[in-house]
């Protein structure tokens, strides 16, 4: 959605419900002009928008998130300190069309963000 | 200013009141705002607004002592659910009530309303910087 905020680098998917997303955070990003000027955080809610994206991605379909169950933000991350990092997405279907989406950001051993949502096929 | 954020990610336009305990603002979203996605407000637009409606309420102190608002980051998100998404043109109004302050942690719930309409409920940690 937002213009330019990431690049996907590689996409390992099991099947249409799990995988792992690789990324790139790109630090001349237009939101980093206001988030925050001359010290650049990459904002929480572009993260939570990526981590949509990389599970459309895994999906093969749209998905809108429906409610955040609970998402955690362990790292303050930025472009210039976290340039590259994974995306684990595991999508469990409650009903038809629903899932239950659980999936981190992270790099290595450590996890920057955790999310757990109710999302669905748009 | 109340809150730290410039363009083009500012989600909050107006600030209606804000005290000790709570604060309500306001955002109008308009059709170039970097959260809209096929004439809708997205998810990502709706939570950034809660967040900086709680940076909001947290520059209050700041506010009224002249200084400059400290930064603020999320630590954690919960039970938010998203009832619909705005179309371009709409005025969003929202409540931020404090919950508790633990450790310099502020826990605080959040109600946008679209008019009548209730358009996402939230509970949010946030902390600020040098607190």
């Amino acid at each position: 959605m937002i213009n330019n905020y990431f690049t996907i680098l590689r996409s390992e998917a099991t099947d249409n419900l799990s995988g792992v997303v690789s990324i790139r955070l790109n630090a001349h990003s237009i939101v980093y002009e206001g988030h925050f000027p001359g010290e650049p955080v990459s904002p929480g809610v572009c993260n939570i928008e990526m981590i949509r994206e990389c599970a459309e991605a895994v999906h093969g379909h749209a998905l809108r998130i429906n409610r955040i169950k609970q998402c955690r933000l362990t790292t303050l991350v930025t472009p210039l300190n976290h340039s590259t990092a994974d995306v684990t997405i595991n999508l469990q279907e409650q009903e038809p069309n629903t899932y239950r989406l659980t999936a981190t950001l992270g790099k290595g051993e450590e996890t920057y963000l955790t999310l757990k949502a109710d999302v669905a096929d748009e | 200013m109340l809150i730290p954020q410039r363009p083009p990610i500012v989600m909050v336009d107006v600030v209606w009141s804000a005290d000790e305990q709570s604060a309500d603002t306001g955002l109008t979203i308009q059709e170039d705002n970097i959260f809209v996605k096929d004439g809708l407000f997205r998810e990502p637009g709706l939570i950034e607004h809660i967040a900086q409606s709680a940076a909001a309420f947290a520059g209050y102190g700041t506010f009224v002592r002249g200084e400059e608002p400290k930064l603020g980051f999320i630590g954690e998100i919960k039970d938010c659910v998203f009832n619909l998404m705005p179309p371009v043109g709409s005025e969003l109004r929202t409540h931020i009530q404090l919950v508790t302050v633990i450790g310099g942690i502020r826990l605080i719930n959040a109600e946008v309303r679209l008019k009548d309409e209730l358009v996402a409920t939230c509970v949010m940690k946030f902390f600020l910087k040098d607190d």
